[in-house]
């Protein structure tokens, strides 16, 4: 069989099997099976399968997922950010879409604390809305600010970053990193787009003028509510980027600083250590679940020639090698419609990441891409995890259709920041070029 | 509330299993740094014993996860369909579970003992028998199985009843 014919099969098989509803964990080892029992020689290639569902997910390199979502979880159930989010709320004047700036300000904050977009956007969502909906706004622009939560997985620390560079292979603590300043340019385009739109469409954000407080107060507030906040973000992004700890140590460190963090602010107590916990290990064990057929998906591809067959035909190709890129990237954007992230990098890493590093790019800048298409992977419709996270925390009377509609401009600002990350690399790549490791 | 089953108990044990794993992986991780950079004494196993509960987080988490319905999985599809429809994938979703939990649970078994009868051994920094490892797999998938034919006779009552 030609690898073509191979490479149809498995995917389509794979696609298939999530079309039928099938726990994508099920889908990847379904295929794992099949292909391995076809093409291995039957019983003693299965065999080999649970060896390598054993290395795939026993890896010190995965160890940073679910510390970084722990500190999120924690911070997340214990509520001391509620407090930081009233402190910005006294920081900013009367300005169009107040509150959905407040939102995209606290997104940002949050996002340097925690690995883990659906908490960010579930805090953010159960937060704000409410208060938004009180004064007025209109749904088209507080569910879509709100949603900005997703920058969680951009800004380190991410899990997501890890996973993604442990199946590209590249350096985690330079992905995570890179991460930084393209995560606080969506930021700002989100910024911007909230005032843009609430200047002209003043209706959708009634203005109202907010309580004045003191600058004592108000310093105050900043020196107990945000500024200890800052021992997080030293532990966990500081060290990493002068190099000082690994990030397994970081998110240790991490995972303790905001304990300690916690227990300071007197809120930390047994039911909030369960809750986290308990939240973390869903979102771990269903990453990790996928990631058991990770190996074995790679070694078929790469068995049946696939992997090579299609590297060696985009490369023959007479395009541009830019070009070659905004394929890979707008071929994501559509997998992350309807797919789940970790699944997306599973079936296009083995074949994207050897065409990457053959037209010469720099992995750690088309891993940052990856990133941001991931992050909007989680807001488009029908198959975006925050949008579920979104539709559990908003009022009974918000339709699906209301949250796509409002989601949609951020998601395009999402794709322009894309563009401008891909024409101006070092937005990515400047931070990491003072990383040794 | 709902009464817990014995099959229910063992499933939310293996799952406070995984939790403490998950929070002695923390406490090793900041042992590891306080030896290294405090005591300057590293502690060999440390990484190793982490990537070992990293495994065994997953696998005896998977069951608990699945009976919560935390298995990410793509219902576009089948949402378009009528109930009827979707109660027939619903079917052919836990069937399938069945089949290739089956399997793992299989030949996780046959390569457990085959470890164990030729000794084979997982040699990093520490020398542990490798079948402690793949008999998790086993332990693992054959609950993953249980839970599945669960939701698929759940399934199937709700397709006769239907009918």
């Amino acid at each position: 069989m030609e690898w073509w014919t191979f490479l149809l099969l498995i995917v389509g098989v794979f696609l298939l099997l999530l079309a039928a509803g099938l726990p994508v964990f099920l889908a990847f080892t379904i295929v794992d099976v099949l292909g391995i029992y076809f093409l291995w020689g039957g019983a003693q290639g299965l065999c080999q399968l649970t060896h390598s569902i054993f290395s795939s997910i026993s890896s010190f390199v995965l160890l940073p997922v679910p510390l970084f979502i722990l500190m999120g979880e924690l911070l997340f159930h214990s509520g001391v950010f509620v407090r930081a989010i009233d402190t910005l709320d006294k920081w900013m004047g009367r300005i169009p879409g107040r509150l959905c700036l407040l939102s995209v300000g606290g997104a940002t904050l949050f996002s340097t604390l925690s690995g883990s977009s659906m908490g960010t956007t579930a805090m953010l969502g159960s937060l704000l809305i409410p208060e938004m909906e009180q004064r007025g706004y209109h749904k088209t622009i507080t569910i879509g600010s709100c949603m900005s939560g997703s920058l969680a997985m951009i800004i380190p620390p991410s899990a997501l970053a890890v996973v993604l560079a442990s199946l590209a292979d590249i350096s985690i603590g330079k992905l995570l990193i890179a991460g930084f300043l393209p995560g606080l340019l969506m930021a700002v385009l989100y910024v911007f787009y909230i005032i843009l739109r609430c200047t002209l469409q003043p209706s959708i954000a009634p203005a109202y003028t907010p309580k004045k407080f003191s600058w004592s107060e108000k310093i105050g507030d900043l020196v107990k509510h945000v500024v200890p906040f800052g021992a997080i973000i030293f532990v966990v992004t500081g060290l990493i980027f002068a190099g000082l700890a690994t990030p397994t140590e970081s998110a240790g460190m991490g995972v303790v600083t905001t304990a300690i963090l916690i227990a300071l602010y007197k809120r930390m107590n047994w039911s909030i250590i369960k809750k986290s916990v308990e939240a973390t290990l869903q979102i771990t064990v269903m990453m990790f679940m996928i990631l058991t057929g990770s190996t074995a998906f790679s070694q078929i591809l790469a068995f049946t020639g696939a992997s090579k067959g299609l590297v060696e035909l985009v490369v023959s190709f007479e395009l541009s090698h830019l070009l070659i890129v905004i394929t890979m990237q707008a071929l994501l954007v559509i997998l992350g419609t309807f797919m789940e992230q970790v699944s997306m990098m599973m079936i296009t890493f083995p074949i994207f990441m050897p065409i990457v590093r053959a037209i010469g790019f720099d992995p750690i800048w088309f891993g940052l891409l990856v990133l941001i298409n991931m992050e909007v992977g989680m807001k488009t419709p029908p198959f975006g995890l925050c949008l579920f996270v979104m539709k559990g925390v908003v009022s009974a009377d918000t339709s699906t259709m209301d949250i796509y509609k409002s989601v949609s401009p951020f998601i395009l600002i999402d794709l322009v920041a894309m563009l401008i990350i891909i024409f101006f690399p070092p937005i990515a790549l400047y931070l990491p070029s003072f990383m040794k490791y | 509330m709902e009464r817990k089953g014995i099959f229910d108990r063992i499933i939310d044990f293996m799952a406070f299993l995984a939790g403490v794993l998950l929070v002695c992986t923390v406490l090793i991780v900041c042992l590891e740094i306080f030896m290294r950079y405090f005591v300057h004494r590293p502690q060999v196993w440390s990484v190793e014993v982490c990537e070992y509960f990293l495994f065994g987080i997953a696998f005896f988490g998977a069951p608990w996860l699945l009976k919560r319905g935390g298995h990410v999985n793509v219902d576009v599809v089948i949402e378009h369909m009528g109930e009827k429809g979707q109660n027939y994938m619903r079917l052919l979703a836990a069937a399938t579970g069945i089949i290739i939990s089956a399997i793992i649970c299989w030949f996780s078994l046959v390569t457990s003992w085959e470890c164990y009868s030729t000794g084979v051994i997982e040699v990093k920094t520490l020398s542990v028998p490798k079948h402690y490892f793949l008999i998790v797999i086993f332990l693992g998938y054959l609950l993953l199985l249980f839970e599945f034919a669960r939701q698929f006779f759940k399934h199937l009552r709700a397709v006769r009843r239907k009918e």
